[in-house]
């Protein structure tokens, strides 16, 4: 997660005076949040799945040590390689690592936010290997140099005019080529990526620690693919990904696609246990799990930002946010945007955008209530709320509220000071005070009524 | 909103929102009265 330039302050307010990016944003939101409810509305027993799925994240964290090593155990006597990186630059190094001794030039990578989170493509450019996003809106993403702005939607905030003219740049379609020729170009080019790949890298939806097995959720193949045709697999995940049985998936998966695109399954799910065994057709040769902490274990251990990691990157919250919807997602400034992005990104970094994410939030609750996990993000959002004032930045705010607070807890100094300020505030308004000139950007300070209320009250 | 609805006066209880709604509606240029639920009680 590289620093982001300008602060989620600053990046709003710049996207929010762009109308074509709030109607990209609404459109595709807004469909995917109506067929969220229609899919969930139709299986009577989905909020039954949602309790049951909030016990299963709870218990599994709460013991994460023991089903992690099962998971290592499982996937080991598979035949598998399990490697685990504490932070960004050790999982990127372990990947690039791996890459080298495959002696791999060009590697294809299916969907995946933690290999974003990572900065993968970039260790990996950097070591001479060339990766190709394999995902179509990942390769837009690509070959635009831009970043992912939705969890599931990457290209959310491009127009399909956007990506007519990257691909007449990149692929030589015709300038006004129609959506089907743009997606049969891509299919072309991403063909030869998988066949020429040494090594297909992807994320990991689940990890079943029972078996060892990763579970990918995905519609268009691409997954498939990079798993299937290239020599070495490696699969990269946080090691929240993990759930105790196999069985748990009947719970999981409803809950994970019809939250996530309205479907009520994705057009491929794929359970891949290990390398290729005796006598199977296809599947890598080598298979390597890549297991990455980077700021989880530090969430585990607050018990007020725990429940973050239950997160299932569905993107529900996303969808019916109304500031992601204003804002986009390239202002929260992080791979996760929206409402959990603007809890797991201070939460996993220690700190990182703290000032102002906490407070890209009305606390409307709508988040919570589309949650499949039921994940309270208001609460979390208030609790960094909290953390926020303790920094260097707020201060002054600290010292504003300690003045008032002794002052409120006095009365009768209190009616000398409401006298005080009415003669007052004529001189008060006319002074232009530095510190408050941003305050007071977006706020009229309302004027005082001549008489106190306590004074009317009482009569 | 104020503009279709005609209305003279916005109550709130919530002196946060009363602060930036005020703010927002003026800088807009629609003439519109935000009060403290208290100021109403007070007869102002």
């Amino acid at each position: 997660m590289s620093p982001s330039a300008v602060g989620f302050r600053e990046a709003s307010a710049r996207a929010v005076l762009d109308p074509a990016l709030r109607e990209a944003i609404r459109r595709v939101t807004d469909n995917l949040a109506v067929r969220r409810v229609q899919v969930t509305a139709e299986l009577p027993h989905f909020d039954v799945l949602r309790d049951r799925a909030k016990r299963i994240k709870e218990h599994t964290l709460a013991n994460l040590d023991r089903y992690l090593e099962q998971l290592e155990a499982a996937v080991r006597a598979r035949g598998g390689h399990v490697h685990w990186a504490r932070d960004a630059e050790e999982a990127a190094a372990c990947v690039v690592r791996i890459c080298r001794e495959a002696g791999a030039r060009r590697v294809a990578k299916s969907k995946s936010m933690v290999t974003e989170e990572v900065e993968l493509n970039r260790a990996l450019r950097e070591a001479g290997i060339e990766p190709v996003e394999t995902d179509l809106g990942e390769f837009v993403v690509q070959i635009s140099g831009d970043r992912p702005s939705h969890l599931i939607a990457p290209i959310i905030h491009k127009r399909r005019e956007d990506v007519a003219e990257l691909f007449r740049r990149h692929l030589g379609t015709p300038a006004d080529a129609p959506v089907p020729v743009l997606t049969a170009a891509a299919r072309a080019h991403l063909r030869q990526a998988f066949l020429q790949a040494d090594v297909g890298i992807t994320g990991a939806n689940f990890l079943v620690a029972e078996t060892g097995t990763v579970v990918l959720v995905e519609n268009e193949g691409n997954a498939r693919m990079v798993t299937s045709l290239p020599r070495v697999h490696v699969a990269v995940a946080g090691i929240e990904k993990v759930l105790p049985r196999l069985a748990d998936l009947a719970v999981f998966l409803p809950l994970l696609v019809r939250s996530a695109t309205g479907q009520r399954l994705s057009a491929y799910v794929s359970l891949l246990t290990g390398p290729r065994g005796p006598g199977e057709r296809d599947g890598p040769d080598v298979f390597h799990l890549v297991l990455v902490d980077n700021g989880r274990s530090r969430v585990l251990a607050d018990p007020e930002l725990r429940e973050a990691l239950e997160c299932v990157r569905c993107s529900a919250c996303l969808n019916v946010c109304p500031v992601y919807e204003r804002a986009g997602g390239h202002a929260y400034g992080s791979v996760y945007s929206g409402p959990i992005g603007a809890v797991l990104t201070p939460a996993l970094t220690g700190g990182r955008g703290l000032v102002d994410l906490p407070f890209a939030s009305s606390l409307c609750g709508a988040c919570r209530d589309v949650c499949p996990l039921r994940i309270d993000i208001p609460r979390m959002l208030v609790a960094l709320r909290a953390r926020a004032g303790q920094t260097a930045e707020a201060r002054w705010e600290r010292r504003a509220a300690r003045v008032a607070a002794w002052l409120l807890c006095r009365p009768r100094l209190y009616r000398w000071a409401s006298v005080a300020a009415r003669v007052l505030e004529p001189v008060v308004r006319r002074v232009p005070v530095g510190a408050l000139r941003r305050w007071a950007r977006g706020r009229d300070l309302p004027r005082l009524s001549p008489t106190p209320f306590h004074r009317a009250a009482r009569r | 909103m104020s503009q279709y609805a005609h209305p003279e006066v916005l109550v709130s209880t919530d002196l946060g929102c009363l602060l930036h709604l005020a703010g927002g509606l003026n800088r807009q240029g629609v003439r519109l009265r935000c009060l403290h639920l208290a100021e109403v009680l007070g007869g102002s």
